[in-house]
């Protein structure tokens, strides 16, 4: 990038909220996925407006341009894999309104969903798309990657939640899509098309979003199963008697034992499943409920059931599920955190594939599920210095994946495509959503230069 | 020099980001430079050969506050506060520490120069500052603010062997800190009266010097070395049932920080382990003997509110902060709140606040919105570094004193009849 450019850009932002320092370009070179790669430029916009300037100078001189949040998505979405500039949107952080009436919020993209959450709570509402990475990840980053979490399961993910948003496309023009209503159906919903687009297709720089009152009482049920079988025999009886838990995890023998060996919990280590149920609503109805789900989970041959009354007893029963992660994660340098999903039916024969896969490649796997809507989180483990472990990394992915869509579902839940999966997305979408996808991008970003290398 | 062993955390670091949340300082700049996970990554690259050390890797290394929130929230087990020691040191070898720094770090190393030091700067405090009433700042702090150096060293004035009042219970090494010795002598008197009044003998030898965490947290690891070895050979003795201190950063440094750096310098630490297990933080003695002290009958219909500030050096170097809260639950007329976010760092971070001013004012702002929400009339922390830092940017009228906790129970104690 030539020196007049980026003093074009400079004067924009000014000299503080733009930087070619080595240490800033290493920084924003990476995100948890494996690969790397060093950007030209980094620039912090604060507004809609210096955003569209800086669109308009890298359109008519052809730059990369990568919009990043906290840089924790999954899937290398962030890394700018082309180099140019990255836009990184986190000093965008204001919540501009939050108004109880309408149950609306409008935010910028840069806003922390943990934050805006206890704000949120602050008016007896709740924003339910909750990604365990929720404490840093932003608003504008759940919206370019549709962020689910253990909630979606009652209340949907990212996506149902977005009314409207402002977002500034290649050329620096600005849309603003949706608006302040719940109902809306002027002209084609690019609200959705470009929530989970990774910001392949504009820079997201506002976002209307929907919020629903916070259930006032819950309850969590911890069961224990000998038989995985059984455990998922049990989601699908619980889903099938009409009852829509606003949680629903599963962790399986590897995961158990690893945490069980690591926190001593008391958990046991010879049941293949745990399942973790947790139902919210009205304080009246919820005993009822938590009667009905103990008997489905006794008749589908739980060895074991804890119910949790208070909120001591209550984040006893999460704590493991919630120091899964971090155990795993100190058992090898190296982990991949992958969000293959499938039809609830099928959740047995698919973590039966995922285990049986580790075996045969020879890669440390261990399954925790947001089992209600059979979204799988296989944690892949590994020492990325060692080529040769790479490689059955890399079999074992594929391997899954294809397991996946033969089932009937999805490469990516919620994680995304980004680089991690673009090459994969051809098994998934046939040659006329290939055709449609790529034609969208043509049309919206013809010179290639947002987020290029990503998706599509 | 880098230790061997810390470098392997470098590759278990998986860049997810979960040290993000808890960083004041990315907190407050929401750039990655001043995030966890970009210094780690950074660190990385220079020993990979990526990065070369320069001005802007120094700024970005310097400019963290070593409160170590970042190590406890690492999912993975990085010891990002041994990378961040280690890396310090690099960059100090290589680019040497500064004229103020070396100074001030002459004067700590050296008892005489230090006790100099102090003699002259009470002087410019009584006679310059004071009756001009200048309006000078060090980094936020307006010079009349900053506390008043003792007459003479507080070790001086103590004597070396303090008596228990009663019968005998225990014996104690009090080791002071510099903060005691030179500034807050009011808090030395605190520790000695409470100690007595439960019955401990204390004795504070002479000889101890600089706990040397400021030199070496700075990157000169070797420069530490004499003070260290010199204070470890002293305090290392089977006639104490304890090792005392009022310093969180002093606390932090003999428990753990010193055994760490002998370790990564690869030296013999058998004698810092022992010293090591032996500290104990002041408000652990009192904690754990809240029933043992006779304290004045006060009304609790008169109750002040007190909130508590967990010094970094405190609640995670050396992992204590139920015990500060139990004695001030203890106190009859102390309505006890507790903060949001007690345990985030206040901002001052030593001779981070003077070098770094626009962002330990930030941190320090967030940390001002949390203590002044509570509403209190004291906040009590045990760190003369946070006391500081909180006393001189606390400001308004109706601000809260700063106190350490164990001042608010030697105010308490009953006096008995001789």
């Amino acid at each position: 990038m030539n020196d007049n450019v980026k003093q074009e850009l400079a004067a924009i932002v000014g000299p503080e909220r733009i930087t070619d320092r080595p240490e800033d370009l290493v920084v924003y070179s990476l995100d948890p996925y494996t690969k790397e790669h060093k950007p030209d430029l980094v620039i912090y916009p604060l507004s809609t407006e210096e955003v569209s300037a800086i669109m308009k100078i890298a359109y008519r001189e052809g730059i990369p341009v990568t919009p990043r949040g906290s840089g924790t998505n999954l899937a290398g979405e962030t890394v700018p894999i082309h180099g140019g500039i990255v836009m990184a949107l986190s000093k965008m952080d204001k919540i501009l309104e939050i108004h109880r009436e309408n149950r609306t919020a409008r935010v910028q993209p840069g806003v922390i969903n943990f934050e805006f959450q206890l704000e949120v709570e602050k008016q007896g509402l709740m924003y339910p798309p909750d990604p365990a990475s929720w404490k840093m990840a932003t608003l504008g980053g759940n919206v370019g990657t549709n962020a689910g979490g253990p909630r979606t399961l009652k209340y949907g993910v990212t996506r149902d939640f977005l009314l409207g948003l402002t977002a500034v496309l290649a050329n620096g023009d600005v849309l603003r899509t949706g608006g302040l209503t719940m109902k809306n159906v002027a002209g084609y919903d690019l609200t959705r098309l470009l929530c989970g687009s990774e910001g392949t297709l504009g820079i997201v720089t506002e976002i209307i979003l929907r919020l629903v009152p916070k259930p006032p009482a819950s309850r969590t049920i911890r069961a224990d199963f000998p038989r995985l079988e059984d455990s998922s025999d049990a989601v699908a009886a619980i889903v099938g008697a009409g009852i829509v838990p606003s949680a629903l995890e599963l962790m399986d023998q590897v995961v158990i034992s690893a945490v069980e060996a690591a926190s001593h919990l008391g958990l046991p280590t010879d049941i293949e499943a745990i399942l973790l149920v947790e139902v919210d609503g009205d304080e009246e109805g919820l005993d009822g409920q938590v009667k009905k789900i103990e008997k489905i989970l006794m008749e589908k041959g739980a060895s074991n059931i804890l119910v949790a009354t208070n909120k001591e007893e209550v984040d006893r029963l999460w704590a493991s599920r919630r120091a899964a992660f971090s155990v795993m994660a100190r058992l090898r340098p190296n982990a991949l955190m992958e969000d293959t999903t499938v039809p609830v039916s099928r959740l047995t024969e698919m973590i039966r594939k995922v285990v049986d896969i580790g075996k045969r490649y020879e890669v440390r796997i261990g399954v925790v599920a947001h089992a209600g809507d059979g979204n799988l989180h296989p944690l892949v483990l590994f020492d990325q210095r060692d080529d040769e472990e790479m490689v059955r990394v890399a079999r074992a992915r594929e391997e899954m994946f294809r397991e996946a869509i033969s089932l009937g579902g999805t490469l990516t839940g919620e994680h995304g495509i980004g680089m991690a999966k673009s090459q994969f997305l051809p098994f998934q979408l046939d040659h006329v959503a290939m055709w449609v996808t790529r034609r969208i991008k043509e049309s919206l970003d013809p010179k290639g230069i947002l987020n290029p290398g990503k998706f599509v | 020099m880098f230790a061997e062993h810390v470098k392997e955390d470098l590759h278990n670091c998986l860049r997810c980001g979960m040290c993000q949340p808890v960083c004041p300082t990315y907190a407050v700049t929401r750039m990655e430079r001043y995030a966890p996970r970009g210094r780690v990554q950074m660190v990385k690259k220079y020993l990979e050969g990526d990065l070369s050390i320069t001005q802007g890797l120094h700024e970005a290394l310097m400019s963290c506050t070593l409160c170590e929130s970042c190590a406890q929230a690492c999912p993975s087990g990085v010891r990002l506060d041994r990378v961040f020691e280690n890396m310090r040191m690099e960059l100090h070898e290589a680019l040497g520490g500064g004229f103020a720094k070396r100074t001030l770090f002459a004067a700590l190393q050296n008892p005489m120069l230090a006790r100099l030091g102090a003699k002259v700067v009470r002087m410019g405090q009584r006679v310059v500052v004071a009756p001009l009433n200048i309006g000078w700042r060090v980094g936020k702090i307006p010079l009349n603010r900053f506390p008043s150096f003792n007459s003479i060293p507080f070790r001086e004035s103590a004597g070396e062997l303090v008596p228990p009042k009663g019968k005998r219970k225990g014996r104690v090494l009090y080791f002071t800190g510099c903060a005691t010795n030179f500034i807050n002598e009011h808090v030395g008197r605190a520790v000695v009266e409470v100690l007595t009044h439960l019955g401990i003998e204390v004795y504070i030898p002479r000889g101890q010097v600089c706990c040397s965490v400021p030199i070496f947290l700075s990157g000169a690891r070797r420069e530490a070395l004499s003070n260290v070895k010199r204070n470890v050979a002293l305090l290392d003795r089977s006639d104490v049932d304890a090792i005392v201190v009022d310093c969180a950063t002093c606390g932090g440094g003999l428990k753990k920080a010193i055994p760490h750096l002998m370790e990564d310098l690869s030296l013999d630490g058998e004698q810092a382990r022992r010293v090591a297990a032996k500290v104990r933080d002041v408000s652990e003695i009192v904690a754990e003997r809240l029933d043992e002290l006779e304290l004045e009958k006060r009304s609790p219909n008169n109750r002040i509110r007190v909130t508590y500030h967990d010094p970094c050096h405190l609640v995670r170097s050396m992992k204590i902060a139920k015990e500060p809260r139990r004695i001030l639950g203890a106190l009859e007329d102390v309505e006890f709140v507790e903060m949001a976010g007690a345990d985030q760092c206040c901002g001052g971070a030593g001779s981070f606040q003077f070098e770094h001013v626009e962002l330990s004012a930030g941190v320090t702002a967030r940390k001002k919105d949390m203590i002044r929400a509570t509403g209190g009339h004291v906040v009590a922390t045990g760190c003369p570094g946070c006391n500081l830092t909180l006393r001189g940017n606390l400001s308004r009228e109706d601000d809260p004193q700063v106190k350490h906790p164990v001042e608010l129970v030697r105010d308490r104690l009953r006096q008995r009849q001789r």
